[in-house]
């Protein structure tokens, strides 16, 4: 007798889709017996119940970019991690935060701050420029000479 | 350029637990996202003092560094303290004319997550926020902030990579970035904000600055999906049998049932 699985008795199981069922049925002693061999395509068993949606996708589109410029699309991102739609959404949005809504970047020189953190926002002032911004930090560079120094700051500016 | 703040450097080095400060004439720390920290400072040293075991470069190729560097920089009042930073380099440079001087250089504690060829056990029906742990403790790291949604790994191999490799293609799924503290591993998703953590004005703060405004590829839609949909054969059984219902062929399989309703060959 064949070893029962400890899916046949799991309801949960019973809810995987599948997408393509192969049979293959030869005759063996005229009527009375056939040979199969039957295989399922689809979503194994241990996806079920994982939160994985096998068919995650999810695109982005600048609607008024496009209607200004027109459809400029990236080339698809594909990946084997990508695990539901939600994470597609936020995994296209950095792409297009980093790379296709970048505004402008900035380089400073400042005093040496100690307690910025690469994670933090800042607001620069600049009256000649007339810049009054947010901006990420990208980089900084604290350089001492002696008794001296300056911060040099990479910062970028994201489009809201 | 004056700077109305006193700032200074203080470079310790720590072998087997014992801290040596060695003065330096000229501080230099990088920080970027995603990006080990890189440090480096100069020596002056006339009489060879420091070129010595003590300053020798000293990243074991597996297990954690014995000999750190810390370094503490202040600005007026404000301080801060870069600890469990590892030394890469020294050059001792023996010049005449323009003084002798040793410089070391090195990175922040992350360079230990990009050693080549590392192995571990793969990653099967995981989270993300249980590999990501796993990975930085066999490392030895002590800390670790994952400010970012956790999500299922089915499966995730890792062997003869850089464990920085492994993570950073879990961060590139929800476009984290990472900085290392010490021994602390923090992870972040940069966000558009309109509260400023530091306030940067005019002359007050600022010595000179660069703006640079580039539109160089844009781009106003992309796709993000899974690869892998269907190509798994999640179940085969092969077998005997017999049985007809309404003149076909027919037969229960586990908890499906199939009806073959043109038998298709001989009869029999």
């Amino acid at each position: 007798m064949r070893e029962q699985l400890e899916s046949e008795n799991n309801p949960v199981y019973n809810n995987g889709e599948v997408d393509e069922v192969a049979f293959t049925v030869t005759p063996h002693d005229a009527a009375l017996f056939y040979n199969w061999d039957i295989q399922f395509t689809g979503i194994p068993i241990e996806y079920v119940g994982s939160g994985i949606n096998p068919n995650a996708i999810y695109e982005y589109e600048d609607t008024a970019s496009i209607a200004a410029y027109g459809e400029l699309p990236a080339s698809n991102i594909e990946s084997n991690f990508t695990a539901t739609n939600e994470l597609a959404q936020m995994k296209a949005e950095a792409f297009m935060r980093e790379q296709g809504r970048l505004k402008r970047t900035l380089d400073f020189e400042t005093i040496i701050n100690p307690y910025l953190e690469l994670d933090e926002t800042i607001r620069i002032t600049e009256k000649v420029s007339g810049i009054d911004n947010y901006f990420n930090v990208e980089s900084v560079t604290t350089t001492i000479n002696g008794a001296d120094g300056t911060d040099s700051l990479q910062v970028v500016e994201y489009e809201g | 350029m004056s700077n109305a703040r006193i700032v200074g450097a203080k470079f310790k080095i720590i072998d087997g637990g014992t801290p040596t400060v060695i003065p330096v004439a000229q501080t230099t720390i990088t920080r970027a996202k995603s990006e080990p920290l890189k440090w480096s400072v100069t020596i002056p040293d006339g009489t060879c003092q420091y070129f010595t075991d003590l300053t020798k470069p000293d990243l074991q190729p597996v297990g954690t560094p014995t000999k750190t560097v810390q370094i503490e920089i202040f600005s007026g009042a404000a301080t801060r303290t870069y600890s469990d930073l590892i030394l890469l380099d020294r050059k001792y440079n023996a010049d005449p004319n323009g003084g002798y001087t040793l410089t070391l250089s090195g990175a922040d504690y992350s360079q230990v997550l990009f050693r080549d060829n590392q192995t571990m056990e793969t990653f099967t029906s995981t989270n993300t926020h249980i590999a990501i742990p796993e990975i930085l403790t066999e490392y030895g790291f002590v800390s670790y902030d994952l400010d970012f949604p956790d999500f299922y790994l089915m499966q995730m191999d890792f062997q003869k990579d850089r464990p920085i490799n492994r993570i950073q293609t879990i961060l590139n799924e929800v476009g984290a970035f990472w900085r290392c503290e010490g021994k602390r591993f923090i992870i972040w998703i940069p966000s558009i904000r309109t509260a400023s953590d530091f306030h940067y004005q005019d002359s007050a703060h600022i010595y000179s600055i660069n703006v640079n405004e580039q539109v160089l590829n844009l781009v106003n839609k992309v796709k993000v999906c899974r690869v892998t949909k269907n190509a798994y054969q999640a179940f085969r059984q092969a077998g005997t049998t017999c049985g007809r219902f309404g003149g076909k062929l027919s037969g229960v399989f586990m908890w499906l049932s199939y009806l073959i309703n043109n038998d298709v060959g001989s009869l029999f």
